[in-house]
């Protein structure tokens, strides 16, 4: 049996797992399933396996919107910037993989011509063409995009420079809250029409198809299929741990600061636009890489990607899982997604609760959806505002408090006074509460 | 005046940091204001603010001394946050200089003048809620602030000592790995006086300290402050007459804006003015 | 000299006015069966030949033969009008329109009216139509005069000038005299028209200056006079297309300030974000929808019911939406935000469900329909100037009621300070429901307006929520005049960037969200922020 106040300390401690036990958790959980996934569908022996190609698709793209979220972590869970445009990141670096994925593609059907200036030009002519540009030059822009290497680091550099441009503007004329995320929205919007134009050179509403070509492996095989699956994990695994590292650092607790108390980070002498530029810089390359390991798995990036909406459903994901925990930004876009693919997918025939169950095999879930999405919003934000893993901290502290302690402690009445060093934790309704803040915050 | 009879054994504050800690000025920017403009550490002068035609400020002059503890007090509405607010950075005033040392404050942001030397203590305490007392204190260490700085920081030795040293002093080293927020409004009151003391200040503004806080606590609280002010500036704001007379120190009356009366305590109790407006007969 | 005999005699045959003149019966019974034959040189002859004719009946066989109501029956040629029944078709009689004889459709085919045939019978009639009483008939006579201008056109038309008195009719025979003598008139008289016609905006006159420029054989001092007309009239084109583009700027400046003003009471007042507020004027324009298609025939009747309707739904719907969700988020907006842009979704979804994706019609009432025109190009359509008085008062009478009624003081007491007004007796709660729904409100009202100017479809909530919001970050929360200013600013500054980049509206809209962000740099807080210390967010 111990004494209360260590079993205090201890319950504070173990309510929550250290945030590196939890990395270490979620990352032996994704190496599990990133070594059964390519068994399952036997990718590396010419497919075949019980799994579907499709699904191995499906769980790729599913980790590129778990990286997506992870990013939108790191500045609205731990800096309070509810950034509604990282769709645009994730875009433009969809957009950065693509002109060198859809340049390859064409250049390996035109394999061909020997000639590489007339090869070069029956590229632009296939990729053109379809919005009545062949004849015309090269964008300049695309003037590199034969350069895998060089687009890859277009994937970080684009979302980059704009995160820093928007950013640096907005963070130094101190615009934050909601004018904040109404203006990342307006960001998106206006980048999403810009794309949709032809005359800007990336084949306005068709976007860039038929991306099939990825350093000469070809999305057909199944092969490539599960690298890229497999390299979708790793980037998230790698998002992660520089999400851990940058904010269990010093830099985590002033981002921490600036999220909940902006002034007062302030007058310790912090430039809080500086922290909040560098993470939210940080936070768009994350999610311009989430972006183009995407693109090639979806075979197509188009302006729709821009849309306010899907932006917006970032942040529902993280919020559903729990803001500020990284894995909660995971579980909550693993989560979602599922759902929205079983259901439209034709998956779930039956929604059982017990001995009642419904039979929604006649529901057009395609069009229900959004309507299942909009009431998700609503009632993730009144009811769960810790979200799924915030319930689960509640319940472990629950376990903690209740149930284990009348087992534990020596002293169970918890109402000794002069418990504890004087004026230190004070009264045990103040531990409770320490407890009930740390495992629930 | 009743004795102090504090329980604790006297403190000895050593507030300037060991030599091979003293953080390196071109990294960390808290560079040590111009000291020679005379004996005035802060100096206010000719300071209007107004919002909206009302005149938090009026024309307001007085200044502070090195390693003086200066009480301010005041009816409501008499401009007391307002001045902390101006010199902090946070308002900026219609009119007037303000100067710490030979250095103007006005075109300053808050982080900028933050680095310069002067800390504050809110109202109400703003201490790091969700973070335990130990990061609050390291967040508020003189150490170089730039976002790099902050990524590539390890805590040293002499940091970690220092930490301790201040905890000791704020009587919070059982508590260190507890989330503030689960504190006692003393003790956060301490904390953030403890994060004060943390960033080395050279003029200390504390804004109503004894607020909410038992009579032990306001005794140790004076105590605190009284040992700070052998190492930095210290004002303070406060309407607890006696914690101020505690104080024993030089008291400066606002009233509307403006000084109505500076002198000893014994001094500005007596003053008819003072008496007419905020004290009462 | 067998060819060029049929040449000749075809060249005869074929000249108007030179022939004797003809009565009708000729034509059309005599000469029937030329005219049910159809060969076009026949028919044309034949119907320059009733173009000559002077009979009273004249004008109404010119009229049935180019609307094509002049057939033959097959079986005996004889030529009549026809009208459709019920049953089939009745003949009537060419010269008396008593019916004569009843038909199916297939016994009969109409006369030969192709072009070059209207050709020749549309002058004809205009001609006649110069004397007509009616004043706007004789104008459209000008103007028909004026498309196939030759001698004979501009001396009518000089004549019927002389006496004419009516001041729309004048216009129209000078501007159709300038066109013809500029197309046919001599060198003397083309200078003295250049010289004295004025700069005219339209567009028919000043083609007809342009093909003088653009004609190399006609004399050098003709082509140098003509062109600098047109240099002069093409200067008044400019000028008052940015007029009309000015104009247009305060029309669309009245629709973002109708979309926007609720959300001025809700986010400005409130503090509340409501992403939803596009779906709540969707819902206003829907129930124009509905309540038109329940009274078919009643547009006018319908808009002014569904006028208050929609007002009291989307109150309805305001209300139902702050006290089930919006009340438990209080002091914190970002959950706010992404709570009702759930509700928005569902609304959407629900909406392209309901009534599809397609854009609804919604139909405009006879005394709203046409428009307003100060001269060829400068003018607006009469649903926008209708949107535009319904706008500013809309604004002038919220800004009244916040400011004169009960309710207002209780409004701006509780946003203020709210535990203060708690215990001086306002129910805050109340309050807070009852200034929700007047802001939604307001945007269903401003749906219903907006119908007449806008189209109908589940998304247009989605292209109204930004330039909303927009209009309000620019004007300053908490501010209505601001929102005033915001939504005219926004308005004029879009509708002047437009014409620069005549293929790509989105791009000017991107190119003003971009601006609007570069503003906020400068003004963070808007034009007409709150100062003081309770102004934080």
């Amino acid at each position: 049996m111990m004494s209360f106040e260590r079993y205090e300390g201890l319950s504070q401690r173990y309510s929550r797992m250290s945030p590196f036990l939890s990395m270490l958790v979620v990352f032996a959980l994704l190496t599990a399933f990133m070594v059964f996934v390519p068994m399952a569908n036997q990718s590396y022996a010419g497919g075949g396996g019980w799994l579907p190609d499709a699904m191995v698709q499906l769980f790729g793209k599913i980790l590129c919107f778990a990286l997506l979220a992870v990013a939108l972590d790191l500045v609205w869970g731990f800096c309070g910037i509810l950034s509604l445009g990282h769709g645009a990141f994730f875009a433009l670096g969809g957009y950065a993989i693509s002109m060198n994925l859809i340049y390859a593609t064409a250049d390996e059907k035109l394999a061909q011509i020997t000639d590489p200036i007339a090869r070069d030009d029956a590229v632009k002519q296939s990729i053109f063409s379809v919005v009545g540009q062949g004849e015309d030059p090269w964008p300049w822009f695309w003037m590199l995009a034969d350069q895998f290497w060089f687009q890859a680091a277009m994937v970080l550099v684009v979302p980059g420079l704009l995160a820093f441009g928007f950013g640096w503007l907005a963070f130094r004329s101190r615009v934050t809250g909601v004018y904040l995320s109404i203006i990342t929205q307006a960001l998106t919007l206006a980048l999403g029409y810009l794309f949709i134009m032809n005359e800007f050179g990336l084949r306005g509403n068709n976007g860039l198809s038929g991306l099939q070509n990825v350093l000469g492996a070809s999305m057909t095989e199944t092969s490539t299929k599960a690298t890229l699956f497999i390299a979708s994990g790793i980037a998230l695994m790698a998002g992660y741990v520089l999400t851990l590292f940058l904010t269990q650092s010093k830099f985590g607790s002033v981002l921490r600061g600036i999220r909940d108390d902006e002034d007062r980070i302030r007058f310790l002498g912090y430039a809080v636009e500086g922290y909040k530029v560098f993470a939210f810089v940080v936070s768009a390359m994350m999610a311009g890489v989430a972006g183009a390991l995407f693109a090639p798995q979806a075979g197509i990036i188009n302006p729709d990607s821009f849309g306010p909406l899907k932006s917006i459903e970032v942040a529902v994901w993280v919020a559903l899982g729990g803001r500020g925990l990284i894995y909660g930004a995971i579980v909550g876009a693993v989560a979602v997604n599922l759902l929205r693919s079983a259901l439209t997918g034709g998956w779930i025939n039956q929604i059982g609760f017990g001995v009642v169950s419904i039979d929604v095999s006649g529901v057009p879930w395609p069009e229900f959806w959004p309507i299942v999405l909009g009431l998700l919003f609503v009632l993730v934000t009144l009811l769960m505002p810790r979200g799924l893993m915030g319930l689960w901290h509640s319940m472990l502290a629950l376990i903690w408090r209740r149930l284990l302690r009348g087992w534990v402690v020596a002293d169970a009445d918890p109402t000794t006074p002069g418990s504890g060093t004087a004026g230190a934790v004070g009264q045990p309704e103040d531990a409770a509460k320490a407890q009930h803040v740390v495992a629930s915050a | 005046m009743t004795e102090l009879k504090s329980k604790y054994p006297p403190m000895t504050l050593n507030m300037a940091p060991a030599p091979e800690h003293q953080p390196s000025r071109a990294l960390s920017g808290y560079g040590n204001p111009d000291l020679n403009s005379g004996s005035s550490l802060l100096m206010i002068q000719s300071v209007t603010v107004s919002f909206d035609g009302f005149k938090a400020l009026n024309d307001l002059s007085f200044a502070v001394a090195e390693r003086e503890l200066r009480a301010i007090i005041g009816p409501n509405g008499a401009g007391k946050t307002t001045f902390m607010d101006v010199v902090t950075g946070k308002t900026r005033p219609d009119r007037g200089r303000v100067m710490f040392g030979a250095t103007d404050l006005l075109r300053r942001t808050e982080a900028s003048i933050a680095q310069l030397g002067i800390g504050r203590k809110f109202q109400r305490p703003t201490v790091f809620e969700e973070q335990t007392v130990f990061e609050n204190l390291t967040l508020a260490l003189a150490n170089p602030r730039s976002p790099s700085a902050s990524i590539a920081y390890r805590m040293s030795a002499g940091d970690r000592d220092r930490i301790h040293e201040i905890a000791g002093l704020i009587h919070l080293s059982d508590v260190l790995d507890v989330a503030s927020g689960s504190l006692s409004h003393g003790q956060k009151q301490w904390l953030e006086i403890g994060m004060v003391l943390a960033q080395q200040p050279r003029l200390l503004l504390v804004d109503e300290p004894a607020a909410g806080m038992t009579p032990a606590e306001r005794d140790r609280t004076v105590t605190i402050l009284r040992n700070v002010a052998e190492t930095c500036a210290v004002v303070v704001i406060e309407h607890d007459m006696e914690f101020v007379r505690n104080l024993s120190c030089r008291v400066t009356v606002l009233n509307e804006g403006m000084v109505l009366a500076e002198g000893s305590m014994d001094d500005v109790v007596r003053n008819e003015d003072v008496i007419d407006v905020y004290l009462g007969r | 000299m067998r060819s060029f005999l049929l040449t000749l005699v075809a060249a005869l045959l074929l000249l108007p006015l030179q022939v004797k003149s003809q009565t009708l019966q000729d034509i059309f019974v005599t000469r029937a069966d030329d005219l049910a034959a159809g060969k076009t040189a026949t028919v044309k002859e034949l119907a320059g030949l009733t173009a000559a004719t002077r009979e009273p009946q004249t004008k109404a066989i010119l009229e049935a033969w180019i609307a094509g109501d002049i057939h033959f029956r097959k079986s005996d040629n004889l030529i009549v009008v026809v009208e459709e029944t019920d049953t089939g078709l009745s003949l009537l009689d060419l010269f008396t329109g008593e019916p004569v004889a009843e038909a199916e459709p297939g016994d009969t085919k109409k006369v030969k009216n192709s072009t070059p045939i209207k050709a020749i019978l549309r002058p004809a009639l205009a001609a006649l139509e110069l004397s007509n009483p009616d004043p706007a008939a004789r104008k459209a006579a000008a103007e028909q005069l004026a498309k196939k201008p030759n001698e004979a056109a501009l001396n009518l038309l000089a004549t019927a000038l002389d006496a004419e008195t009516d001041a729309g009719a004048r216009t129209a025979l000078e501007n159709s005299l300038i066109i013809a003598t500029l197309a046919v008139g001599d060198d003397q008289s083309v200078l003295v028209q250049l010289a004295t016609m004025g700069n005219r905006l339209e567009p028919t006159v000043r083609g007809a200056v342009q093909r003088l420029v653009d004609t190399p054989t006609r004399a050098p001092e003709v082509v140098a006079a003509a062109a600098e007309r047109l240099d002069a009239i093409n200067n008044l084109v400019d000028l008052n297309n940015f007029g009309n583009n000015l104009l247009f700027g305060l029309s669309q400046a009245s629709v973002l300030l109708l979309s926007a003003i609720g959300l001025a009471i809700t986010f400005g007042v409130m503090r509340v974000i409501n992403m939803a507020h596009g779906e709540f004027i969707m819902i206003g324009a829907y129930t124009t929808f509905v309540v038109q298609s329940q009274l078919p025939g009643m547009p006018g009747v319908a808009l002014l019911l569904s006028i208050p309707l929609a007002f009291g739904l989307a109150f309805t719907a305001g209300v139902i939406l702050e006290r089930t969700v919006i009340r438990f988020l209080y002091g914190r907006p970002l959950e706010t935000l992404l709570a009702t842009f759930g509700v928005s979704l569902v609304l959407q979804q629900s909406f392209r469900l309901i009534f599809t994706p397609q854009n609804r019609p919604v139909i405009t009432p006879d005394w709203l329909a046409g428009n307003v025109a100060l001269n060829p190009i400068l003018g607006l359509t009469t649903p926008r100037i209708f949107v535009f008085v319904v706008a500013l008062a809309v604004f002038f009478g919220l800004l009244a009621f916040l400011q004169r009624s009960r309710f207002g003081l209780e409004m701006r007491a509780v946003t203020q300070n709210r535990p203060i007004a708690n215990t001086m007796g306002i129910n805050s709660g109340r309050v807070d429901f009852l200034t929700f729904g007047l802001g939604s409100g307001i945007a269903g009202l401003a749906g219903a307006v907006l119908s007449q100017v806008l189209k109908i479809n589940p998304d247009m909530g989605v292209t109204l929520i930004i330039p909303s919001f927009m209009v309000i970050v620019i004007g300053g929360v908490g501010s209505l005049w601001g929102a005033l200013v915001g939504a005219g600013l926004v308005g004029m500054a879009t509708k002047l960037v437009e014409p620069i980049f005549p293929n790509n509206t989105l791009l000017a809209t991107a190119i003003i969200l971009v601006a609007i962000i570069g503003f906020i740099q400068f003004r963070p807080r808007g034009l007409f922020a709150q100062k003081g210390r309770s102004a934080e967010l």
